[in-house]
């Protein structure tokens, strides 16, 4: 349960960075919504800016190995993501 | 085709090499006995960064050539800067590997780093504008704190003010999702020869940590100084394969020269036995690197038509020809055709015009300037 409140808030975090940085209504997100392909279509570049943007927020550095596609296409994977990173995992 | 080659190509060519039969000799002795345009041959062998190595060969082979003296002063100092630049280059790497080794860090040289000491032994006959590692992905954390306390920093040469820029967050990010590198480490030198070192680590093929994770371990636990020889070779393959096929190598005018076909060949033939051979075929299929084999192969045996070049390209068993004609698989959602052939791109100054539009990488990039 722990794990979900934990999930949830950084959700909600991502949610306010998107905001921020790309001035997108975030009011319809879902955890389940693609970041680029078939839900906010975030180009490369926005891609990079999230990045930081999450790096700055929560005080780390993504790994190289972690930089891949795969690890940020939905908030769904990418909340998990930083939860195991600020586990330390 | 290799066969319409005018006189300063087919010289080229076969002065790319290190490893000489007699015919090659008599050949190269037949070549320089007619009228060259030096000029033309020396751009040439700058463009395929092998004036150093051209020299080499036909005073080796040819002394009693007839050369304009700038001609040959130019080469003979060319060749002594290299071997000077060189020697300091690959001390001062000496000293990162050492530091690392102490910190449980193993980092293994490829491309000239090993090359040059293990392979062709005269440090003046090859440049190199940087030196290449290997490293663990779970090692870069500590990479990189050694690096930085021996002074050097993830960044930029900036030549106006010959100083070191940090790179920006998000042109790191980008260069990690689009290399199998890391920023360049770098540090301003003292040495006459070096503006400044280049440190480059590599630590992925094709997206994937797992074969050079793989290469290592096996290197480690051996206690091997340098890579298995199978996975040197398939290194430079890949690496080969990668910027010739690379849309941004083209338009940086580093997707293919001679050197590079002569360093593996030279790797294949002086190092590599036949079971060397087998094991990089298994290791190119078990991590989908066997284009990069296929490539290589391919041109070398039409380059140099070695038999254990041919033995192993029928070993590889593989017909896909498609890669042979087409590039930019990483850089745009679709490949693209060559208009060119592969010897027109060969002995073409560059092969910018084969782009019709720029990559998003190097659009990208350059928000970050």
């Amino acid at each position: 349960m722990e794990t979900n409140i934990n999930k949830n808030k950084i959700f909600q975090e991502l949610k306010n960075m998107v905001h921020k940085e790309f001035q997108i209504v975030t009011d319809d997100l879902e955890l389940s919504t693609q970041l680029f392909d078939g839900g906010l279509y975030l180009d490369s570049i926005q891609m990079i800016e999230l990045t930081v943007a999450i790096e700055n927020c929560y005080g780390f550095e993504f790994g190289v190995d972690m930089l891949i596609e795969d690890n940020f296409r939905s908030f769904d994977i990418l909340s998990d993501l930083i939860l195991k990173i600020l586990a330390g995992i | 085709m290799k066969d319409n080659l005018n006189n300063e190509q087919k010289l080229l060519l076969l002065a790319g090499r290190y490893t000489f039969s007699e015919n090659e000799v008599n050949e190269l002795r037949e070549l320089v006995n007619n009228e060259l345009d030096w000029s033309l041959l020396y751009g040439m062998a700058i463009r395929h960064k092998m004036l150093s190595l051209l020299w080499y060969n036909l005073n080796k082979y040819c002394p009693k050539i007839r050369i304009n003296s700038q001609y040959r002063q130019v080469a003979n100092f060319h060749y002594m800067g290299t071997k000077l630049r060189n020697e300091e280059y690959l001390k001062n790497y000496n000293k990162i590997r050492m530091a690392c080794k102490e910190r449980g860090v193993y980092i293994y040289p490829t491309k000239g780093g090993y090359l040059l000491p293990e392979l062709y032994k005269d440090f003046g006959v090859r440049t190199i504008n940087d030196v290449d590692s290997l490293v663990r992905a779970q090692d870069i954390q500590i990479l990189r704190n050694v690096l930085n306390s021996l002074g050097y920093i993830e960044g930029e040469y900036d030549r106006t003010t010959k100083e070191i820029k940090p790179v920006v967050r998000q042109k790191q990010i980008m260069w990690a999702q689009k290399s199998s590198n890391l920023f360049p480490f770098q540090k301003i030198s003292n040495s006459p020869y070096i503006e400044h070192f280049d440190y480059d680590f590599c630590y992925s093929f094709n997206r994937s940590t797992a074969p050079v994770t793989d290469i290592i371990n096996r290197s480690v636990k051996e206690g091997l100084k340098y890579l298995k020889h199978s996975d040197f070779f398939v290194h430079l393959c890949y690496h080969l394969f990668r910027e010739a096929s690379s849309a941004v190598a083209i338009l940086y005018q580093v997707d293919i020269n001679i050197i590079k076909f002569c360093d593996i060949r030279e790797f294949l033939i002086n190092k590599m036995n036949k079971n060397d051979c087998l094991e990089a075929i298994n290791f190119a299929k078990k991590y989908e690197l066997e284009n990069s084999l296929y490539y290589t192969l391919h041109y070398l045996i039409e380059m140099y038509n070695d038999e254990i070049a041919k033995w192993m390209f029928e070993e590889l068993n593989m017909s896909n020809t498609e890669i042979l004609k087409q590039y930019g698989n990483t850089d745009f959602m679709e490949p693209r055709e060559w208009s060119k052939s592969f010897w027109v791109r060969l002995f073409a100054n560059n092969n910018k015009d084969e782009i019709k539009d720029i990559p998003n990488f190097i659009s990208n990039v350059y928000k970050y300037y």
